[in-house]
């Protein structure tokens, strides 16, 4: 009896250490994900004066500030031409006509102070969803060979994209919108403190005041519904594609909220609005099922970067605390390494591996079609 | 030969452990009816065709972030199988085992702007046991059993409202084939002659699926549970009542998803099972458990089982 225990204990052992299998970490991490270089030389801000499909306009960016905004070259009607001011942020460019402007685009002394440039339709995102969503699109600067040109998919059964391409990540509000939302002084707040100015956030300045929102929090709630001075409007913000986009919630004369469907596309958040239930494609910026079905976003500016330079930018103290209602462990991401790692956790219309999966680039959309512009081309 | 035993437990809950990643392990929200926790594991005499039909409450509505439980109460998942379990001892030491689930899932989430459900049943993951006595005395019982899960419950399940694959935790599948090995060992007449030690030690291994039309390479991880327990035996009138109470400790590797580990999933849970069998009759039995955790410890943030619940009826026929 002892002598087959023995045997089997041995025999049971092995067996378990063969079959307990765990896949290699993943070791390789893409650029300027929530840990830019901090060395000087990447401090510098840069700018690039490009265009694409006929709009001409400026790209003004910095791998230490971890920033990038974009920007028409024409202000009331006038096409002016920029140089970079480095060292004094806020303020990041001059125009040929003496005036200084601020990294909302606001001009701030000078002719034409106190006029604003119009934002180009740019927002951050990892370089696979701009693949996914714009097959073909062009980096800047760059001679990689193009993927998937001319490819574009159809919408089916009453959705405006792919039915059978959009997955059931959750259900809905398993992921809870924040509506309610309290604010803290970031110099004050332990919670900021402990995830550090690298950390990630998404800044709103509107009439001249200023909130932010971490991404660690963000990454539990995915949309805040908030207001400054009667302008309503939702930060938006996908862990899976890390785009954060900000939205104007007064739609059909109406103030709404959204909330999160649960769905993705292209692992892209599907937020609803709660006025008709009508599901919305952040990335695509519209309505893509429902009764605002092919209704447009209004997207108002939003400066993604981190708390360091964020610090430098803003002059209110009014950063999204972590008392929002749900008790979450906000100094954890629930997403582990995705961040960095190689792997996407849902299925793509497009890949596109010219870059990093999850390298944070910048899309500038005009026409429908995007533009990607990388860190590096800051340096 | 107890020394023996436990050193044989340890050793594998050990080398399990180790080879584990160190940062996560797996859920209990995947899909499907909980079999490994099912399996029946036992003697049977030969010429008999054992029919055992139970049912299986799970209700998982508490969130833990590691081994703290958050102050939410925000969704509640309910798993409720019926599971037909058919032995039929081929010799006095083979036995064939194989069970049926039948799987009903449910999830609610509550919300200030309105509350959403999705359920979802059908057909579960059926399983395949072959079953050896590798010793068989009055004082003690050794048994191993081993064999597949096949992947024939379904993880097509589409939502009402807009017609959309309801995810994986919601499909009655998992999709996978699986093993499952599982060793157990009784010691009868312990301290008193109707006193009994079991312990069960079992394991499942996942292989990869591929969902979303291959888009999704996925495979759940690594299951170990460990069951050890004490039961005794009661004449109640003309019926014999078996009363037992039993440790359950439960450990899942992380899920990985396109090679890559899936957070949010794996974990360690601890329950104390108390149970009751009753014999109704020579071929009739009743039996009952209810599963209250006592310690959870799960890889990031989990919504884990409040107390489970099974309740069955176990009817045995003479084939001579």
């Amino acid at each position: 009896m002892k002598t087959i225990i023995s045997k089997l204990g041995i025999l049971l052992v092995l067996f378990m250490l063969s079959c307990s299998s765990s896949s290699d970490d993943i070791s390789d991490s893409p650029p300027n994900n929530d840990t830019p270089p901090s060395d000087p030389s990447s401090y510098s801000i840069n700018l690039i004066t490009d265009s694409f499909e006929g709009e001409n306009f400026v790209v003004i960016g910095s791998e230490g500030w971890n920033f990038m905004v974009a920007f028409h070259s024409e202000l009331e009607g006038e096409s002016l031409s920029f140089t970079v001011i480095d060292g004094e942020l806020p303020v990041i460019m001059e125009d040929d006509m003496g005036s200084r402007y601020n990294i909302f685009g606001t001009a701030i002394d000078g002719i034409n102070e106190g006029k604003q440039l119009t934002p180009m339709n740019a927002y951050m995102g990892y370089w696979f969803s701009w693949g996914a969503f714009f097959p073909g699109l062009d980096i800047f600067d760059s001679n990689l060979p193009v993927q998937n040109q001319g490819e574009s998919v159809n919408g089916s059964q009453d959705w405006l994209i792919p039915r059978e391409e959009v997955y059931v990540g959750a259900l809905r509000d398993a992921i809870p919108a924040i509506d309610s939302p309290q604010y803290t002084n970031p110099k004050d707040d332990s919670f900021i403190n402990s995830i550090g100015e690298k950390a990630l956030v998404i800044g709103v300045c509107i009439d001249n005041q200023y909130k932010s929102y971490p991404h660690a929090i963000l990454n539990w709630h995915e949309i805040v519904n908030d207001e400054i001075n009667e302008s309503y409007y939702s930060v938006v913000f996908c862990p899976l594609t890390g785009t954060a986009t900000v939205w104007n919630r007064f739609i059909d004369g109406e103030v709404t909220t959204f909330g999160v469907s649960g769905f993705l596309y292209n692992s892209n958040v599907v937020p609803y609005d709660r006025k008709t239930s009508s599901n919305w494609s952040q990335m695509l910026q519209m309505c893509v099922q429902g009764e605002l079905s092919s209704s447009k976003t209004d997207n108002l500016f939003v400066l993604e970067t981190s708390i360091e330079t964020w610090s430098r930018i803003s002059t209110s103290n009014r950063m999204l605390s972590t008392d929002t209602g749900f008790n979450r462990s906000y100094n954890i991401n629930p997403y582990g390494s995705y961040p960095t790692s190689l792997t996407v956790n849902f299925p793509l219309n497009f890949s596109d591996d010219r870059l990093h999966p999850k390298e944070r680039v910048l899309g500038v959309i005009v026409n429908e079609k995007a533009k990607a512009y990388r860190f590096e081309s800051f340096k | 030969m107890n020394k023996y035993l436990l050193s044989l437990v340890v050793l594998c809950i050990v080398s399990n452990l180790r080879t584990n990643n160190p940062a996560f392990s797996q859920a209990c929200c995947t899909g499907g009816a909980p079999l490994s926790s099912n399996l029946g594991i036992k003697s049977y005499t030969e010429n008999a065709l054992i029919i055992d039909l139970s049912y299986d409450y799970n209700k998982l509505d508490q969130l833990y972030a590691g081994s703290n439980r958050l102050d939410d109460s925000n969704r509640e998942r309910i798993t409720r199988s019926a599971l037909l379990r058919i032995s039929y001892p081929l010799s006095k030491k083979w036995t064939i085992t194989s069970i049926l689930p039948y799987v009903w899932q449910e999830q609610t989430v509550f919300s200030s702007v309105g509350n959403t459900k999705q359920s979802a049943n059908g057909i579960g993951d059926i399983v395949l046991l072959g079953q050896y006595t590798l010793h068989n005395s009055k004082k003690h019982q050794v048994l191993l059993a081993a064999g597949p899960k096949f992947p024939t419950g379904t993880v097509y399940k589409r939502d009402s409202e807009f017609g959309l694959l309801l995810p994986p935790d919601l499909q009655p599948g998992t999709g996978s084939w699986d093993g499952i090995g599982a060793l157990s060992y009784s010691h009868f007449g312990l301290f008193r002659p109707t006193l009994s030690l079991h312990s069960l030690l079992s394991y499942r291994y996942s292989f990869e699926v591929g969902r979303y039309n291959g888009g999704q390479e996925y495979r759940f991880g690594n299951e170990t549970i460990v069951n050890l327990g004490l039961s005794d035996s009661f004449v109640i009138g003309n019926k014999i009542l078996n009363a037992g109470l039993q440790y359950k400790l439960r450990h899942t590797q992380q899920d990985e998803n396109n090679g890559s580990n899936f957070p949010n999933t794996g974990g360690t849970w601890m329950y104390l099972v108390p149970n009751l069998d009753l014999q109704v009759s020579p071929k009739v039995k009743l039996h009952a458990n209810f599963e209250m955790p006592i310690h959870t410890d799960v890889t990031g943030t989990q919504l884990v089982t409040s107390y489970r619940a099974n309740i069955g009826l176990n009817y045995t026929i003479n084939l001579k």
